[in-house]
């Protein structure tokens, strides 16, 4: 079925458009009007990456407030988490560095992040530049894209970018693979081959 | 601190059994917690600790308010593997709770314990640790303070990030005592909280717990499979997302292991399966809970990955278990619910059939078993996959529908051979027909015998109301809220012509035979249960089918029928107690009520243009609205009802449904409120006021009584419908804009008059006045007669009716002496008989067609009443609003006032005479109705004589005298068709009559308004 399962974490303030970006990204579709999260919503979808298929789970979670101690349950075993804020609302832009104290302080050191700038399609409301976001996200080592929900643009490359880079990290061994509370779990048999190569590959590197 | 000491002392006395029995029972616990504070070294303070577990009960209190100084120690000693474990021992202790005991003291401790975040997170983490004992009596703790508080527990879990890993860590341990004791307490904490279970489903517990299903034999195992199932089912209940994460990491497909049964479980399936398999349907029943936006994709995936056809055949295999045989048909009808592609599905399966071994349809095993099942709840489940095969389908409906007609060589409406006492092996093999021909009825053919079933027994089963009854319904779901199967069912015949002669006749359709047998419930003494489900039947049929409420009115007595149904005294089924049928005669005239409702709703403008007046007047007048109304409140209110509206159908073997058959499902609840509304509406357009109401729909009428109660300088003429302003009034000589000109140019005079006050003035009024009461009086006269006249009718057409009825019944009961000889009789004397039969029912129709065209002209002169005692009503109000400003009259135009008062004199005695011509007219219709009546005695007792000379005559032997007085009895026929036509001439002349009446009523009514200016 799959070669690797990674699971995801969507957070975020609320309203930046973290569901939509799912909904987006696993249905194809956008929804201008989104009910409000509650707790943790799951979405899945299947990608490709160095031909290999590669299957996300995604939790979405409530980007309110009363929410974040329920949302903190879901950092440790996620191999990737997509940061998002809204390029009109300088607020949410303010925030991430909350945002990023709470994933390095309840995730695994090894989880991969991108910094996500949402809704690029209203350039005439920005509030934050491009310039800012990508700076903020050097200065913390994160991956930067600004995408639009609505128009699609990026949606695909947020989600494929992190994989790509998470399978990266599983290249260079820095993984225990057998450990599912990475967020990193090895597919079918066929597959496994592949897995139990790298995790050699792995040992080696430790080694 | 006292009462440690003395509770230690007390627990000596009663011999309690302590954790360390023998050291345990003057336990220095004060002493000991000193020691631990004091002591520098760790060692002092560890002694001290294994000293304290062996206190008894009466320390708890005392342990528990010093429970801080344990939880530093061991916050401050985690690594400490013997100390950790006897700090946890002695937790669990003060916190167990005992069965009989109040626990007050446990609780407390419990609360304490939790009410620091700290406490959990230490607890928590130290399920790092590996060893056995610290793991297992962490496990033991966790479910001790979820069994004491658990929502506590389960905010502390949503406050700490890193508890759940670790729990979840216990149920991954290689050793099945500490598995095992997670599976319990992940049990216990998903029970409720939707966060909760999902971050244990986040933390891979589907995929966990499905391994250990796996692993411990899936369906073959035992206690440990039963709680993994029912922890999925804690995790999926209700929760989309995370059904969405079993769904799409493919755990749906990982059930089909836990319905798989050997042959061997057929006949003998132990109770740890047996479990294992309910658990499992209820987690199926789960995944395609109704309105649950996951549940269309579950039931696909249910349906692909084959678990659809395990259910199948554990609902309709050979399985023993009759519990589960029912739960698997009661889950089967979830899945296919509203899904287009399971419904296809479940029409391709079939299945070998136990005698023929030769392939049967799915459907055609469930009508089986539905119909001849012993056991109410394994019929009522199969019902329910039926219910939702036909739901919102109506191409299934449709289908169903078609194998209702009967192939060439079976007949649906023949009655089994009657059995003569017979060789054993020619009863066996009469039964092994029997058994062939019951295989080879189509299911639709199952259903007709079935419904029927209590006027013709089917061959070889005893009658079985259960059987009926749900034939009832899956018919009824099979027509419902379908024009098309509706009209296909009309049209189509029951049987293929046999042969051309047969083919003339009008063949008989599901419909016609169906009223037949309704008709037929009157003369036998038959359970009420079968008219309830025959009339349900029936309305849902009729609802939104004009063609088929055509096909109803064109049964003559079917109308009649209902109408006696909802008159029919309920006092008489009242005053026999203890008879539980007594009961349901509300529900029976309710239902009737309902039917003749729907037909006044949705009948198209040619039957209306027959029957619509004629169904209105028996609403309004015969049954009268409150009893039409309060008939259907009545069943609205029943239990039954009530009950039935509740919620959705669902699988309860415990519930009334096990033991008798229930009147309502909740679709049909909605189906009667539905109409019920629509009814309502109609009942206020056909419900003209009684006499002394009025009218609503006359406006001229309206504006005048509204302007009456304004000042009369305001008064406006009658015929214009709005009001002007006063301006207009004052210029009162000339009103240019009214249409009617004679009549409002008296009125503004009056009015004029009446702004100048003076005695003469007055007294004139109040002469106009009595005059006014006079002929109010003379009218209410009329309004009597007229009255009487109409109650008289009523009873004469109540008579004609029942003679209608005894009628109809000999020539029924002739009917079935023809039958009873068929093969001694000559072509020629069935030909005459049936001629005379023919003749016979015209007769019946023409006078039933005569009794509804009297009630209606009763009806029209009921509403003329009305008319004229509204008219009076106008014309006093009028009259004491004169009275009134006479008072302050001003005689300025004393003349006017005159020619008003003979005006009024003139009208006066006009209308006088108009009323005693009434009278007399009325008097004449008195006759003449009576006259009819007696006409119709004499032709009544004619036929009957007519009926006993043809039942007389030997019918064994025919021969000449037979003929002979066929011949007779056919002349007497003639004659009384002659008469009968006679009769119909008067009856036409009495409605002359009264359009003669209604004329002169109109006249009357002008005369009147007249005189009202």
């Amino acid at each position: 079925m799959y070669a690797f399962l990674f699971k995801y974490i969507i957070i975020g303030d609320t309203g930046v458009g973290k569901s939509c970006l799912l909904l987006q990204f696993t249905d194809k579709r956008f929804q201008p009007v989104h009910d409000l999260t509650i707790g943790v919503e799951f979405g899945a979808r299947m990608i490709t990456i160095d031909n290999k298929q590669i299957k996300l789970q995604i939790w979405d979670t409530a980007g309110q407030e009363s929410f974040r101690s329920i949302t903190r349950s879901y950092y440790r075993g996620s191999a990737g988490a997509l940061l998002v804020y809204d390029i009109t609302r300088r607020d949410t832009f303010n925030h991430l560095t909350c945002w990023l104290k709470d994933a390095r302080s309840y995730a695994n050191s090894n989880m991969t992040i991108i910094l996500i700038g949402n809704k690029s399609d209203m350039e005439s409301k920005r509030a934050v530049s491009y310039e800012e976001g990508k700076q903020f996200a050097e200065e913390n080592g994160l991956i930067f894209l600004e995408t639009s929900a609505k128009t699609a643009s990026n949606v695909e490359e947020a989600f494929v970018n992190t994989a790509g880079k998470i399978y990266e990290k599983i290249q260079k061994g820095d993984f225990d693979i057998n450990n599912e509370s990475f967020g990193i779990k090895l597919g079918a048999p066929q597959s496994k081959q592949d897995g139990q190569d790298n995790k050699q590959a792995a040992g080696g590197c430790c080694k | 601190m006292n009462k440690g000491w003395f509770g230690g002392l007390l627990g000596k006395g009663q011999g309690s059994s302590g954790a360390g029995n023998s050291g345990g029972l003057n336990v220095p616990v004060e002493a000991l917690f000193q020691k631990i504070q004091e002591s520098t070294e760790l060692e002092g303070k560890k002694d001290a600790v294994s000293q304290l577990i062996s206190i008894n009960r009466s320390c708890h209190q005392l342990v528990g308010s010093k429970m801080s100084i344990l939880t530093t120690l061991l916050s401050e000693n985690q690594n400490d593997i013997e100390l950790v474990r006897e700090i946890i021992q002695i937790l669990t202790l003060i916190m167990t709770t005992l069965p009989k005991d109040d626990n007050i003291i446990e609780i407390h401790n419990t609360e304490l314990f939790i009410s620091s975040k700290e406490n959990f997170v230490v607890i928590t983490d130290l399920l790092k640790l590996n060893d056995y004992y610290v793991r297992y009596y962490i496990a033991r703790f966790l479910y001790i303070l979820i069994k004491n508080r658990f929502e506590a527990v389960q905010q502390a879990i949503l406050s700490c990030p890193m508890s759940m890993p670790n729990i979840m860590s216990l149920l991954t341990d290689s050793r099945d005592m500490i598995r095992n004791e997670a599976l319990l307490i992940i049990l216990e904490l998903t029970k409720s909280n939707q966060e909760i279970q999902k971050i244990v489903a986040f933390e891979g517990a589907f995929e966990i717990i499905l391994g250990i299903i796996k692993k411990e034999g899936s369906s073959e195992g035992g206690v440990v499979v039963n709680d993994g199932i029912l922890i999925l089912n804690n995790l999926l209940k209700g929760n989309v997302s995370n059904q969405n994460f079993f769904r799409e990491t493919r755990c749906i497909q990982e059930l089909s292991s836990l319905l798989e049964v050997q042959n061997t479980d057929m006949w003998i399936l132990s109770d740890n399966k047996f479990t294992i398999i309910m658990s499992t349907l209820d987690l199926i029943l789960i995944l395609v809970e109704r309105n649950n936006t996951s549940t269309p994709l579950n039931q696909i995936v249910i349906s692909q990955c084959g678990i659809m056809n395990l259910i199948i055949r554990l609902g309709l295999g050979k399985m023993s278990s009759q519990v589960i045989r029912s739960k698997s048909l009661y889950t089967l009808g979830e899945i296919i619910h509203l899904s287009n592609e399971n419904i296809s599905a479940l029409s391709g399966v079939t299945m070998k059939s136990e005698i023929t071994k030769q392939g049967q349809t799915a459907l055609l095993r469930l009508t089986t078993v539905m119909l001849y099942s012993k056991d109410l709840i394994e019929k009522s489940a199969a019902f329910h996959v039926f219910k939702s095969y036909l739901y919102n389908n109506e191409e299934a409906q449709m289908a169903l529908a078609s194998t209702i007609i009967s192939d060439s060589n079976g007949s649906l409406l023949s009655s089994p051979p009657s059995s003569q006492p017979q060789s054993p092996q020619e009863q066996q093999q009469l039964k092994h027909q029997q058994q062939l021909e019951f295989e080879s009825l189509s299911i639709g053919q199952h259903l007709f015998k079935a419904l029927f079933s209590w006027e013709t027994p089917i061959a070889g089963k005893p009658f079985d109301i259960s059987c009926f009854w749900f034939a009832s319904v899956v018919l009824l779901y099979m027509l419902k809220d379908s024009v098309h199967t509706k009209d296909q069912l009309l049209k189509m015949p029951l049987e293929v012509p046999k042969s051309s002669a047969a083919a003339e006749k009008q063949p008989l359709t599901l419909f016609t035979k169906l009223m037949e047998s309704l008709l037929n419930t009157k003369k036998h003494d038959i359970d009420p249960t079968i008219k309830i489900g025959l009339l349900k039947l029936l309305s849902v049929w009729l609802d939104q089918s004009p063609n088929s409420i055509q096909e109803f009115f064109k049964g003559p007595q079917n109308l009649a029928f209902l109408v006696e149904l909802i008159l029919s005294p309920s006092t008489v089924s009242t005053s026999s107690t203890g008879n539980p049928s007594a009961s349901l005669q509300p529900h029976i005239q309710g239902l009737a009520a309902l039917i003749l409702g729907i037909c006044a709703q949705y009948m198209n403008d040619e039957t209306a243009e027959q029957n619509r007046s004629n169904l209105s007047s028996i609403i309004n007048h015969r049954i009268t609205i409150n009893i039409f109304k309060d008939k259907l409140d009545t069943v609205r209110k029943s239990d039954q009802f009530t009950n039935a509206e509740q919620s959705e159908d669902t699988f309860d073997p415990s519930s009334s449904s096990a033991k008798t058959i229930v009147l309502y499902d909740f679709d049909y609840t909605l189906f009667f409120k539905d109409i019920y509304d629509k009814i309502r509406h109609i009942g206020t357009n056909i419900n003209k006021p009684r006499p002394g109401k009025r009218p609503t729909n006359n406006s001229a009428n309206t504006t005048t009584t509204t302007t009456t109660t304004q000042p009369p300088s305001q008064q406006q003429p009658p015929q214009t419908s709005s009001l002007s302003p006063p301006v207009n009034t004052s210029s009162a000589t000339s009103s240019p804009q009214t249409s009617s000109p004679a009549i409002p140019h008296r009125h503004d005079h009056s009015q004029s008059q009446s702004q100048t006050p003076t005695q003469n003035n007055s007294q004139e009024y109040q002469q106009a006045m009595s005059e006014l009461n006079h002929y109010k009086k003379a009218n209410h006269d009329l309004m009597t007669q007229l009255t009487q006249v109409r109650l008289d009718s009523q009873n004469h057409s109540q008579q004609q009716q029942i003679q209608l009825q005894q009628l109809q019944q000999q020539i029924q009961l002739l009917q079935q002496q023809q039958q009873q000889q068929p093969t001694m009789k000559s072509d020629e004397k069935e030909k005459e008989l049936l001629h005379l039969l023919e003749e016979k029912v015209r007769e019946v129709t023409s006078l039933s067609d005569a009794v509804y065209k009297l009630e209606d002209v009763l009806c029209t002169k009921d509403e003329q009443i009305e008319e004229l005692s509204n008219q009076l009503e106008q014309s006093k109000a009028q009259q004491q609003n004169n009275n009134n400003s006479g008072g302050s009259l001003d005689s300025s135009d004393y003349f006017e006032l005159l020619r008003l008062r003979q005006d009024s004199e003139q009208n006066h005695s006009v209308n006088s005479s108009r009323i005693q011509s009434l009278e007399s007219e009325v008097s004449q219709l008195n006759q003449k109705i009576s006259q009819l009546l007696n006409e119709n005695q004499i032709l009544q007792q004619q036929k009957e004589d007519a009926l006993k000379k043809i039942v007389s005559s030997p019918s064994s032997v025919i021969s000449d005298p037979n003929s002979l007085n066929l011949a007779k009895v056919k002349g007497e026929l003639n004659e009384m068709v002659l008469k009968y036509e006679s009769l119909q001439k008067e009856q036409d002349e009495l409605l002359e009559a009264y359009s003669k009446i209604e004329l002169e009523n109109t006249n009357l009514k002008n005369q009147l308004s007249k005189l009202q200016q």
